[in-house]
């Protein structure tokens, strides 16, 4: 099986409520989404999406997905999707770094493993381990009454992880999270996301302010040192995100004892195959997993929905249904959803297919 | 002063003959350059080049650097362009990473500082303008094979050489630097550069297995191999690839794995970075190589006005990328090999300046 042809497709996917603010003053109203699709000579074809949350957020932004794929897309011709290690392969020798932009390159080949031989790709990964993965909400920056409505309005739907985004001035953060926590019910679980957006200072004394409350402190700095700085001066739970960029850092976190949880984002770490043995070298290591990514559509869920079916249910924190952020849609089905828990698929690949209504004409074309 | 307009060009620069990396396992054949020109409301021009070696060396390629420019350059257009640290934290902010995609538009603004203070670069960046070395690139191949690219480069001046060796096979690197040990001449010096090719054990057999105590560089992929061979053998380690920001620099010092770096604006994000490169290794007495990726004399000039600014105890040869090319898009301009150095221009600013005809068509023009 060869791979014959790649299209790119590009569209806007504006957010459910407006306006979506996190971190040191980030926001975005629309993110900007890359879908590929890849076709073989035997009929298969598999889709892969990545979407930066703003090009601002991390070292990924949407036109770098292009530009990376004049290089990407002519190498990929021709070879076998189904040897996803050997894809892997050509494109990390094609092209150094840019993660990001690989991923929807990896998913695609993964989408076409899985209708090559009739299996869902949670199959592949290992087997359907965590048959519906909890979910988190974010509950957005807004006054503390409409943070509290909201969560509310997600705990009916079946949540019970929510995020806090924090971040901006440490100040305002403690009042939002002495609003937010005091009202979890038992057995909910609160996580204060900073997003990098405090220095160290700031971060120790919202810490020291909220020590009687059980919450998780997430990536409260930009820096792993200055969140290990953090970390020795509090005893919260902490989890990181975005200073794990790749496995050397995962074994930074396993040697230091780094963090009680790391966050694992598709996109960020390189794609489905990359991320895969950062999750199971991290599982080996007894430390728990959150599988996610920046943003996305039904297509970027789904490839989620498969990785986090197959992360052990002890290991798994939870996860998130991005499409559900967005009022336009990348493709078709998007994964179930049920009770605050994310399903994969059971059709063979991914089980999703392009929406091209929604995506529009290719922004690009190579092969024949 | 404010920024008024941001032009940039796409320049194919072929090289003379295909160059070989370390291994054997990456060929280069043309080089996919960046030029950029900025403006200001008053009538100055800067001009900055960003120019990646291929797309395989470093995580830069020249796609890249124009996707970029479309989220840098508007950002940076109203901006005065002599507050260069300004300048760098908007680039940052609007574009996390990509560090490569800034370089250009860094130094065009540094020519313009320097125009607009009637200096030039190299006394900006504290410098009296020494004369620099500059050092051949010697392609790997068999030992006679280097040996003869040795004495064509001797034939043209050149005392300082960098030999690129590294593989799987220990027995072939210990022959290839056996071999040119011997034929080196009193005056002479050679860095072996392996560009992370070895795995640590292969660096041990090797470097333990000769009696040469010449620079080696970039000995394997990580700081912490790099790290473990540095201790383990007598020749000092250069390392280049695996430092991308100042953190990595701090890490490769407080782990001991290196006594010199490269400094090289692309990989770092320009001149304003790799100034701070350069007076850290001068703090804590490294030997550096100050040259750019790769480009034509432009970028070429920028590197040279660093170098020449940095003490000599701190400083090993630079190497030029023009003399690797068959073209020349700025014929006349910027530094020259003389009798085995160059010596920066001493004119306001950078000192080149493009003639925009020689260019071709803009590929992009943000402002008015």
């Amino acid at each position: 099986m060869k791979i014959t042809r790649i299209s790119v497709f590009r569209t806007d996917l504006p957010y459910v409520g407006g306006e979506y603010r996190w971190g040191a003053g980030n926001v975005i109203a629309t993110a900007r989404t890359s879908v590929i699709v890849i076709e073989t000579d035997a009929g298969h074809s598999g889709c892969g999406e990545f979407c930066p949350c703003g090009d601002a957020y991390m070292e990924a932004h949407s036109e770098g997905t292009e530009a990376a794929a004049r290089l990407l897309a002519p190498a990929l011709l021709g070879e076998d999707p189904r040897q996803v290690g050997r894809i892997e392969g050509v494109m990390d020798a094609t092209l150094r770094g840019h993660g990001y932009a690989k991923a929807p390159f990896d998913a695609a080949c993964w989408d076409i493993l899985g209708k090559a031989t009739g299996q869902p790709v949670w199959m592949l990964l290992g087997g359907k381990l965590t048959d519906g993965a909890a979910m988190y909400r974010v509950a957005p920056q807004k006054p503390p009454d409409e943070m509290r409505r909201e969560m509310q309005a997600h705990r009916a739907a079946g949540y019970r992880h929510f995020q806090i985004k924090v971040g901006a001035d440490w100040a305002g953060d403690i009042e939002r999270i002495r609003q937010t926590v005091p009202n979890l019910e038992p057995g909910e679980m609160a996580f204060a996301d900073a997003n990098q957006g405090w220095r160290v200072d700031g971060a120790l004394r919202v810490a020291r302010a909220t020590r009687d409350l059980d919450y998780v402190l997430e990536q409260p700095c930009r820096s792993y040192e200055e969140c290990q700085q953090v970390r020795r001066r509090t005893d919260l739970p902490m989890k990181l995100d975005e200073c794990i960029t790749d496995m050397r850092m995962a074994h930074r976190v396993v040697e230091d004892k780094g963090a009680e949880i790391v966050c694992l984002k598709l996109a960020k770490q390189g794609g489905l195959s990359k991320a895969r043995r950062m999750r199971d070298y991290l599982v080996d290591n007894r430390i728990p997993v959150v599988a996610e990514d920046g943003w996305g559509g039904e297509i970027c869920t789904a490839t989620l929905a498969h990785f986090a079916a197959s992360t052990p249910p002890e290991m798994l924190v939870n996860t998130t249904d991005l499409h559900n952020y967005n009022t336009r849609s990348t493709g078709r089905p998007g994964p179930e959803t049920a009770g605050g828990r994310l399903y994969a698929s059971d059709a063979p690949g991914l089980g999703v297919e392009p929406d091209y209504e929604s995506l529009g004409d290719p922004v690009a074309v190579y092969g024949a | 002063m404010r920024i008024a307009r941001v032009t940039a060009w796409s320049v194919a620069l072929p090289l003379s003959k295909p160059y070989w990396l370390s291994g054997g396992r990456l060929k280069f054949e043309e080089l996919d350059s960046t030029f950029v020109r900025v403006e200001t409301d008053d009538g100055l021009a800067g001009w900055g080049e960003g120019c990646p070696w291929g797309h395989t060396y470093l995580p830069a390629h020249g796609a890249g650097i124009r996707a970029a420019l479309e989220i840098l350059a508007p950002a940076l257009l109203g901006q005065d362009p002599r507050a260069l640290d300004a300048v760098n934290r908007t680039m940052d902010t609007a574009l996390p990473g990509h560090a490569y995609a800034k370089s250009a538009l860094d130094i065009a603004c540094w020519d313009i500082l320097g125009q607009a203070a009637a200096m030039p670069l190299y006394q900006l960046l504290g410098g009296d303008p020494d004369p620099v070395a500059v050092n051949s690139s010697i392609s790997t191949g068999t030992p006679d094979e280097m040996i003869a690219l040795i004495r064509e480069a001797r034939s043209k001046g050149y005392r300082t050489h960098s030999a690129k060796i590294g593989g799987a096979e220990a027995t072939t690197d210990i022959a290839r630097i056996e071999a040119i040990e011997a034929e080196l001449q009193p005056g002479e010096q050679v860095t072996y550069d392996i560009n992370r090719s070895w795995t640590p054990g292969i660096a041990l057999r090797v470097l333990n297995g000769v009696a040469s105590t010449s620079w080696v560089e970039q000995p394997c992929e990580t700081i912490e191999q790099c790290a473990r061979v540095a201790a383990a053998v007598r020749q000092p380690i250069m390392l280049d690839e695996c430092l991308h920001d100042f953190q990595d620099h701090l890490e490769a010092w407080s782990r001991s794995a290196c006594a010199g770096v490269k400094v090289k604006p692309n990989r770092l994000g320009g001149l304003t970075k790799a100034r701070r490169i350069r007076d850290l290794g001068v703090e804590v007495g490294w030997q550096m190589h100050i040259e750019d990726t790769g480009g034509s004399a432009l970028a070429d000039t920028a590197a040279i006005h660093l170098a020449a600014s940095t003490p000599e105890a701190n400083r090993l040869a630079s190497w030029l990328c023009q003399e690797h090319l068959s073209v020349d898009p700025v014929p006349g301009q910027g530094v020259r090999t003389v009798d085995g150095v160059v010596t920066p221009p001493s004119g306001p600013g950078l000192g080149v300046r493009p003639d925009p005809e020689g260019l071709g068509r803009p590929i992009a023009v943000y402002g008015g």
